[in-house]
């Protein structure tokens, strides 16, 4: 299958700003650092991390949010960037995201059509046909199309996120950035939720990039599986293999860290406590940003950075540690 | 065995309104004994929170608790006047709150915070109550823990403020530990640290512990006993691996096969449960809350609640369908 989006050595940097008369900038917030990586047309790209990892950044820069401090971003075999006013607005009915919050995400003032229908106005549209098409992706996503006249606050969590979901497939877009799209839902809700966006895939076919801290959800929903630690990609997997052969160590303390929902099967599982927090982005350790809490780490990893290898095929991580012992 | 343990019967919290009564809490019995983690699962709204507060009449303004029993030691706590409750607050029961941004006083540095518990419950002087506390932050592994107790709880990280949180709850070495959602709003290699800790200390120390919430991965790996609420209702109770190999309320079966699991096969579609946990008014469903969305109602279902029935030692379903 052909790539969609090619991401290349993507780096987002904030400067941290220090007094009022006077700025001055004191430091240098790494919050992606180098991240690289490619979803192919109809497939899932899960990216996992814990919070601050940098990976709604990483989301963000890809739909044209945030201005990459660096980086090659290609879309359907054209550069894209945040400075190319014609490209974004060619790139905005490709490309569409989805927020965390369903509460937060949707203009209160709007009615469903109006907030499902906004998307269009980039274009000539035609009001009529606008309507249609609005009742349409109303129907794919479960909602009634009775229900267009409302507004946002009359709907439980579950719509609204149905209505962010509509909004995002009104122009067909080919790559859907789904930034924590569950998160705030109740289990119940949740799986319906998860259950829809895997059938408007089937359907439509188009890409996601699903941005999640729930490895559960994460893999159960993606093709591939990529852990993010601290701005960068450690360890980028099929997601079948993800639990049954973690090799990156941070990705093994991640995974032993998921509870399942099943007591006998807890019961025999081995535990990994990590030590300490993440350390902060601001100043991040030297060479692999997990040595400091990884129980393998050897002399090198805290001088050199690992770069990614494939250590078998269609699995690549980022640790000296594990590329020694696959030799 | 009964000794030690805690035994709520009947507890009623209801919120009046001024036109509606919306019954957060109606009529939940359960027992736990000492040593032991019980869990209470719901989702967001079901009473789980509420139904813990008022445990130890901190249920929120504006609710009543209106019936029931909460035996403890022998007493009810929900008769004892406010200075007698007090004296067991932070000592005898602790609290683990869900937010602990908005549970800890922004301008009181958590060392000061963690002190008062000692100077309060245990007449420590000031002194001796500051070694203590830093005592407490070690055992609770607090990076740079004399550090952290001269700071603010809006300098701390989320796992730090939560485990300045615990360090206070398990300061006067509390009998019963209330944790309502005490990792929900931290990362999951943190999560996992705060659990083992909990857990740890129930078995050292015999702490009972209540843990509410509403990640059924983590009531299977810590807790023995669990409890399944439903609209304000208990719908399910019993042993944990009893409870995960035959569930039997229509509710609970479907909860536990809408969570994705780590170790099953990807890419399958959920069971979902149709439409939406009833609104947190009045307006709840007649008869068993859950018949609206559930696939076996009935018309019994529909005119009369169902009552507990037992349907094997240390596992009761309230459920017209699910026959004795």
């Amino acid at each position: 299958m052909s790539v969609l989006l090619e991401v290349k050595d993507l780096k987002k940097y904030f400067p941290l700003i220090k007094g009022i008369l006077r700025e001055r900038q004191i430091g240098l917030i790494k919050a992606v650092d180098g991240v690289s990586f490619a979803i192919r047309k109809g497939e899932t790209l899960g990216l996992v991390g814990e919070s601050g990892c940098g990976k709604t950044t990483t989301g963000r820069c890809i739909v044209g949010l945030e201005e990459p401090t660096s980086g090659k971003i290609t879309f359907a075999g054209k550069e894209i960037s945040a400075s190319d006013g014609l490209g974004l607005r060619e790139l905005q009915g490709r490309v569409q995201i989805i927020f965390q919050d369903p509460f937060g995400s949707l203009d209160p003032r709007l009615t469903a059509e109006e907030i499902i229908a906004e998307p269009l106005m980039v274009e000539k549209f035609n009001r009529c046909e606008a309507r249609e098409k609005v009742k349409e992706v109303m129907g794919l996503v479960g909602l009634d199309s009775e229900m267009i006249n409302r507004y946002a606050h009359m709907f439980s969590g579950g719509q609204r996120q149905r209505i962010s979901i509509a909004r995002a497939i009104i122009r067909r877009p080919s790559l859907i950035v789904c930034d924590e799209p569950v998160s705030a839902l109740d289990v119940s809700i949740q799986a319906q939720i998860i259950n829809l966006f895997m059938e408007l895939q089937e359907k439509l076919g188009h890409s996601y990039l699903f941005i999640a801290h729930d490895l559960s959800v994460v893999r159960n929903i993606s093709t591939w599986v990529a852990v993010m630690y601290l701005g960068k990609i450690v360890e980028v997997v099929r997601a079948i293999e993800l639990f049954k052969k973690p090799w990156h160590f941070y990705t093994r303390a991640l995974i032993s860290a998921v509870p399942i929902p099943d007591p006998s099967v807890e019961k025999e599982r081995h535990r990994i406590l990590l030590k300490g927090e993440v350390p902060s982005p601001l100043n991040p350790p030297s060479g692999c940003h997990f040595h400091p809490r990884c129980w393998e780490a050897k002399k090198v990893c805290s001088e050199e950075e690992p770069g990614m290898k494939e250590v078998e095929p269609e699995h690549w991580v980022a640790c000296w540690v594990v590329e020694k012992q696959l030799g | 065995m009964m000794e030690g343990g805690l035994k709520v019967q009947d507890l009623c919290t209801y919120f009046f309104g001024r036109t509606s009564i919306n019954k957060a809490v109606d009529g939940i019995s359960y027992e736990v004994w000492t040593g032991e983690i019980m869990a209470i699962v719901g989702e967001s709204g079901c009473g789980k929170t509420v139904s813990a507060l008022s445990l130890i009449q901190l249920n929120p303004p504006g609710s009543q608790i209106v019936r029931g029993q909460v035996l403890w030691k022998g007493r009810d706590l929900l008769r004892m006047g406010s200075d007698e409750i007090c004296r067991i607050r932070g000592k005898e029961i602790s609290m683990v709150f869900q937010e602990p941004l908005t549970a800890l006083n922004p301008i009181q540095t958590i060392g000061q915070q963690i002190a008062e518990v000692f100077q309060t419950h245990e007449r420590l002087d000031k002194k001796e109550a500051e070694r203590k506390t830093i005592e407490m932050l070690e055992a609770v592994a607090m990076p740079d823990a004399e550090k952290r107790a001269k700071s603010y709880p809006f300098q701390l990280s989320g796992g730090m403020r939560q485990r300045a949180m615990i360090a206070m709850a398990l300061s006067c070495k509390p009998d019963l530990l209330i944790a309502d959602e005490p990792t929900t709003a931290v990362d999951v290699t943190i999560q996992a640290q705060l659990l083992e800790l909990i857990a740890s200390l129930a078995k050292e120390v015999k702490t009972t512990v209540i843990l509410i919430t509403h990640n059924l991965g983590i009531v299977a790996r810590y807790a023995s006993k669990i409890v399944i609420m439903y609209a304000g209702k208990i719908v399910e109770k019993g042993d944990t691996p009893t409870l995960y190999a035959h569930p039997r309320h229509p509710y609970t079966i479907s909860l536990l096969k809408a969570i994705p699991r780590l170790d099953q096969e990807s890419g399958k579609k959920l069971v979902t449960i149709d439409g939406q946990p009833p609104p947190l008014d009045h307006r709840l469903p007649s008869g068993c809350s859950f018949h609206p969305r559930c696939l076996y109602a009935s018309k019994k279902c529909k005119e009369e609640f169902p009552p507990f029935r037992p349907i094997s030692d240390n596992h009761e379903v309230a459920c017209w369908f699910v026959e004795g």
